[in-house]
């Protein structure tokens, strides 16, 4: 077992993750859905998820100051034993998996509606596929480099996206506060949990990065400023739209539109939507990325390929089975995959942290 | 094979070994011994030969051994080899060899001269400040170049020779109290380990040593221009000369590299940074411009402004061909007659750009086969790649992969192969230095001196990314001098 720092990807990296990939996969229909339960109060579920997220994330670091320079992997298998923690591998594995596919498919949706006027041939979408495998067999430190790059991107672009939609914003349409029941609320919760989970993308980087003095900070204001911009967007999305927000299905699309500087030049803020896109699209493989790794470990394979090619010939599969089928997809992960995505991405984190802390306070 | 005391013994194997019509064998005797000279005719100085060589030793009084000629000889280059083979080398480079009977060791005495070209300004680095002295093809005179404006003890030259047939010279040139000796080490350790016929040129090099051989991307830098070369040297890069070529390489290579341009530091700061954010949407331009224009046209109609849109729609009325094709084949025309240009005599040149300019340009428009859009987009394009010379060869060879996915699927297949881009990009590295730094990994130091440029007198410390000994470059004063 190693002891010895990885350091395969940098604090800085790890923490850009929640600045650069975070925000993009929460800014397409997510505002719209969570409005069509909640309505004004559509910051509300997203905050406390956002704050479920952080908790995991802030857990999860913990857990890797109790042990040092250990990766997750290793964590597992010291104090699960061999086969358990290949089976919570290969849960975690799936978990990631099914996590990727929304995001995809909710991508597919929009830029066939959003983007094209006229949608080229569906294989002309496979090509994701084949970028996220490609992606799947770099290193983290390949990864951590790539979003170094999306970090600019994706602030830029939802800079310019806010810019040009801030002034056709109706503050009063979010008041009043806190009249809707809290039943909406959870159930608002509830139905996005896909859209979330993502501090759990904190055990692929445990043991692989020289977590220094203040790191946690570090990593945790990054995440409180994604954080920031999902709710921005999502106020200014209810503001512009007020109670036909719900109606409105791809929120950085739709939010710009009434902008005047827009009518004079063209659609100028497509160049904002296409610097989203960019870091969508790594944070659409990152998850793929995340299940190949554990289904790596789960395997105990000594190379990704094989993972690489199943999880996203999978997901090719998935595209090609459900490419006009989202909403289906999304009200069958609301009936049956949620809770699974609320046990893997929240749950089972905060249990392991829990039980580890208790384990090792009851050693010393 | 040593040398023998029969010197007839050593004149026949010497003649065996180089059996060439331009090698000469010149014999004389001293002191009633015979003695002879080998040489290749065309590299060597005959007269300093005769004058300065061969007369002295006749001239000499008493009958002496080999090292004392030595001794005794006005030339610093002279020494004595054993091996037979050692000096058949030596031969071959442009020495001369004199055996006398009775001697086990023969004389060798570098006397190489060849005609070389003139210093002058590189055609690909031209300025409009600064010096336009430029490499020429003689190593010699490259290392003079760069010995007069480094004068220090820390330049260090290490020669290495690489071809099988060529046995061409090569130098590694650095300084050692800046740059990573890691990278040094493996650089001796990546050319001594070459297996090939000969080096024609340093590109043969650049092509070899990278870890990556079948990159799209280069992965080591190149200047024909000592004031650049230095410059480099002086941020922790590594000089590699190769006798024959007035190219440098130098390692490690970043991207950003070639959007440098030597004069921007001896430009205002505000033109210079003009300059380079130019040159980076120039490239972006040069990039994207036919392949968004095509993928707009085919599907993203209402990207366009109305009025903009309303100009196509009537340019584009009656063309035969579809926007992809269309602005495949002006690329494809544009291309020919790029590559006709370079190729052609000058004085062909004028029927050519009549050929390009009115029977492409004009007449295919009149005839409908293109629309005039395309052909100012493929014009702009065309223009924009030439603002990097550096990157022309990737630049063009990626316009086309776009300009062919954007006709496939528009502007998501053009974003899906930009983020293919990066992904690789951000995979190539050479001598452990990412190509793509300062930007990944991001090295905030670094930022300074990429698509912006801060004043040179704040740029303090030197590239990190390129892991130098020594960080600091300048050490801050204030107005007390402090």
């Amino acid at each position: 077992m190693s002891h010895t720092i990885k350091n395969d990807i940098k604090l800085r990296q790890v923490a850009l993750v929640f600045l650069a990939l975070m925000p993009v996969t929460k800014v397409l229909m997510l505002p719209s859905i969570v409005a069509d339960f909640v309505g004004e109060q559509i910051w509300l579920p997203i905050t406390l998820n956002l704050l479920f997220d952080a908790l995991v994330v802030f857990l999860i670091l913990k857990l890797g100051e109790r042990y040092p320079n250990l990766t997750f992997y290793e964590i597992a298998e010291k104090n699960l034993g061999k086969v358990a923690s290949k089976i919570l591998f290969f849960f975690i594995g799936a978990f990631f998996f099914l996590k990727s596919l929304v995001p995809i498919l909710e991508q597919k949706h929009f830029i066939d509606n959003t983007l094209y006027e006229v949608f080229p041939n569906f294989i002309s979408f496979f090509p994701l596929m084949f970028l996220s495998a490609y992606a799947c067999l770099k290193g983290l430190k390949v990864l951590g480099r790539c979003v170094d790059i999306c970090v600019f991107f994706t602030v830029i672009g939802l800079l310019v996206i806010i810019y040009f939609s801030v002034s056709t914003c109706d503050i009063t349409n979010l008041f009043p506060i806190f009249q809707k029941p809290h039943y909406n609320t959870v159930k608002a919760m509830f139905s996005s949990v896909i859209w979330f989970t993502e501090g759990a993308y904190m055990l692929l980087f445990l043991g692989k990065f020289n977590n220094e003095k203040n790191g946690t900070i570090k990593i945790m204001t990054c995440f409180l400023i994604g954080s920031v911009f999902v709710v921005a967007i999502a106020v200014i999305f209810y503001g512009i739209f007020g109670p036909i927000a719900n109606t409105q299905v791809f929120a950085v699309s739709d939010m710009t539109i009434y902008t005047t500087k827009i009518i004079n030049i063209g659609r100028f803020d497509y160049l904002a939507i296409f610097m989203l896109l960019f870091s969508k699209i790594f944070a659409v493989c990152l998850p793929a990325y995340t299940s190949t790794k554990f289904f790596e470990k789960c395997f105990s394979l000594d190379k990704a390929l094989i993972p690489a090619l199943i999880v996203n010939g999978l997901l090719l599969v998935a595209i090609f089975v459900f490419k006009d089928k989202f909403l289906a997809v999304l009200d069958f992960s609301n009936k049956y995959l949620n809770w699974y995505f609320v046990l893997m991405g929240y749950l089972m984190p905060i249990v392991f942290y829990l039980v580890l802390r208790r384990r090792k306070s009851e050693k010393v | 094979m040593n040398f023998e005391r029969n010197i007839e013994k050593n004149e026949k194997i010497l003649k065996d070994e180089l059996s060439s019509d331009d090698v000469i064998f010149y014999s004389f005797s001293y002191h009633e011994k015979s003695c002879f000279a080998v040489y290749v005719d065309s590299m060597v100085d005959k007269q300093v030969l005769g004058d300065l060589v061969i007369r002295s030793i006749l001239e000499l009084e008493k009958d002496k051994t080999i090292d004392d000629i030595k001794t005794t000889l006005s030339n610093p280059e002279c020494k004595t080899q054993e091996k037979i083979e050692d000096a058949v080398d030596d031969v071959l480079n442009g020495c001369a060899i004199i055996c006398i009977d009775g001697e086990k060791k023969a004389l060798s005495i570098d006397l190489k001269k060849f005609d070389s070209r003139a210093v002058s300004e590189p055609p690909t680095s031209a300025v409009l400040k600064g010096p336009r002295e430029g490499f020429t093809e003689s190593m010699k005179t490259n290392l003079s170049l760069i010995r007069r404006r480094v004068k220090s003890k820390d330049l260090k030259i290490e020669y290495l020779t690489c071809g099988k047939y060529s046995k061409t010279q090569i130098a590694i040139v650095y300084v050692d109290s800046i740059c990573d000796l890691n990278i040094v080490k493996a650089l001796k350790e990546r050319i001594n380990s070459l297996d090939i016929d000969g080096i024609c040129d340093s590109s043969y090099i650049s092509t070899q040593i990278v870890e990556n051989k079948t990159s799209l991307f280069k992965q080591v830098g190149n200047t024909e221009k000592p004031d650049i070369l230095m410059a480099k040297m002086l941020e922790g890069r590594i000089g590699i000369l190769c006798d024959g070529s007035p190219i440098a390489l130098t390692v490690p290579y970043l991207l950003i590299e070639d959007f440098q341009s030597s004069d921007d530091y001896f430009k205002s700061y505000y033109r210079a940074n003009t300059e380079r954010i130019l040159r980076l949407i120039s490239v972006i331009f040069a990039i994207y411009l036919p392949a968004l224009f095509v993928s707009a046209q085919l599907f993203h109609l209402q990207i366009i402004p109305l009025n903009f849109l309303l100009t196509i729609v009537n340019s584009i009325k009656g063309i035969p061909l579809s926007p992809s094709f269309e602005m495949f084949f002006t690329l494809l025309i544009f291309e020919m007659l790029n590559e006709a240009s370079i190729r052609m005599p000058k004085y062909v040149g004028m029927a050519l750009s009549i050929v390009g300019a009115l029977v492409v340009g004009d007449t295919a428009v009149r005839a409908g086969i293109v629309s005039t859009p395309t052909i100012m987009i493929m014009a702009l394009s065309g223009i924009c790649i030439y603002t990097v010379p550096e990157l022309v060869d990737t630049v063009t060879f990626l316009r086309l992969i776009f300009l062919i996915v954007a006709g496939a699927s528009g502007a998501y297949g053009i974003l899906l192969l930009t983020c293919f881009i990066v992904i690789y990009l951000c995979a190539t590295e050479n001598f452990n230095v990412s190509i793509l730094a300062p930007f990944a990994p991001l090295v905030k130091n670094d930022l300074k001196d990429t698509f912006y440029m801060t004043y040179v007198h704040r740029m303090d410390k030197r590239p990190l990314s390129l892991k130098p000994k020594n960080r600091t470059r300048r050490k801050l004063k204030n107005e007390e001098g402090k």
